[in-house]
């Protein structure tokens, strides 16, 4: 193939694996990038939003309300995607975007208080966030979790920012199970 | 950037129908601006039916959404097992309307076609030419055939145009 296609393609494996920490790292920033989430409709027609996210391990949490369509969305559909792109950072390619990841994943909502306050309480320790809103008491928090099947990264290949970094295999979450 | 009213729901609720429509035009310019200041991202579905998403280049004509993609791509076949598409645009260095960060944000449901005609493909460049200065960008290389993706879209939702973080939803677009 031509040179456009090469510049494109998927990186090999190895230097894919080599290269997830790295990947988990960017998306874990929260302070240096900007999420994404993508649910899907009752009419299977996706929709995507911005939220925010936190990462544990591999897992990405965010925090939603009983209000949201979202919360609807993933409780009769759990196929969900997550978009990260980073704020500030150097620009690759020809079309000069920030390093960027796209990840699906499975998600569960967790609804029991006691488990959803836990969360606010790792965050805060991490973070400095816990609760967004701790004056309103107009909805009830829930929290969505996803454990990835797919990942896919641009603009983290050295000297080829253009080619995909692919995920597929997530060694933490095997073993947890 | 703006402070949120003190019931977190209220700053969040789709704005209604009339208020959408007064913010049409603009929401359109937005997504029309060829990456003067805008990133795009287009979805597509995979044989397993999970999505999968990735920057693209999009060059837009009244509300048709369009992108160049080559015969050798995985996202040609995602899109001909199956036209749902999405795509997602974002203002790469404009205000934050958010405590978060977050800048305005154009979300775009539609259904793709797949243009294999070379002479409307060829046409196509040309008046992308016209308007951006960017024809086809690989001139030099012919180891590829180009594909155009023309997408329609079906729903949109957009933050960042409205007071707070309340969306803006379009379901119409003629």
């Amino acid at each position: 193939m031509g040179e456009t296609y090469e510049s494109e393609r998927e990186v090999p494996g190895a230097d894919a694996a080599a290269l997830s920490e790295q990947i988990r790292e960017f998306i874990a920033d929260w302070s240096g990038n900007r999420a994404f989430l993508m649910t899907r409709r009752r009419d299977g027609r996706e929709i995507m939003r911005p939220v925010g996210s936190f990462l544990e391990g591999w897992t990405a949490n965010t925090i939603t309300q009983d209000l949201h369509l979202k919360t609807g969305h993933v409780r009769r559909d759990p196929i969900v995607g997550y978009l990260w792109v980073e704020v500030d950072g150097e620009r690759y390619g020809r079309l000069d975007f920030p390093r960027n990841v796209w990840m699906q994943g499975v998600a569960e909502l967790v609804e029991d208080p006691t488990e959803v306050a836990a969360f606010f309480e790792r965050r805060a320790s991490a973070t400095g966030r816990g609760d967004a809103h701790p004056q309103d008491e107009g909805y009830r928090r829930i929290l969505i979790r996803t454990r990835p099947q797919y990942v896919r990264a641009e603009g983290f290949y050295p000297g080829e920012p253009m080619r995909a970094v692919i995920l597929r295999e997530f060694p933490e979450l095997a073993a947890a199970r | 950037m703006t402070s949120m009213p003190q019931r977190v729901w209220d700053g969040e609720k789709a704005v209604d129908a009339d208020a959408g429509e007064r913010l049409r035009d603009e929401i359109h310019d937005f997504i029309s601006r060829y990456h003067a200041g805008t990133l795009s991202f287009l979805m597509t579905t995979r044989k397993n039916g999970t999505p999968v998403m990735r920057p693209v280049s999009t060059f837009v004509e009244g509300w048709t959404i369009q992108t160049i993609s080559q015969d050798h791509q995985v996202k040609v076949r995602h899109v001909r097992n199956n036209p749902t598409v999405g795509y997602l645009f974002i203002d790469a260095e404009g205000p934050p309307y958010m405590p978060l960060g977050y800048t305005k944000n154009v979300w775009v449901a539609g259904r793709a076609e797949v243009i294999d005609d070379q002479d409307a493909i060829a046409d196509f460049f040309r008046r992308r030419e016209a308007q951006t200065g960017q024809g086809d960008a690989h001139p030099h290389d012919a180891t590829y055939t180009r594909l155009l993706f023309r997408t329609t879209p079906t729903y949109l939702r957009a933050e960042g145009f409205a007071e707070h973080a309340r969306p803006v939803i379009l379901t119409s677009f003629d």
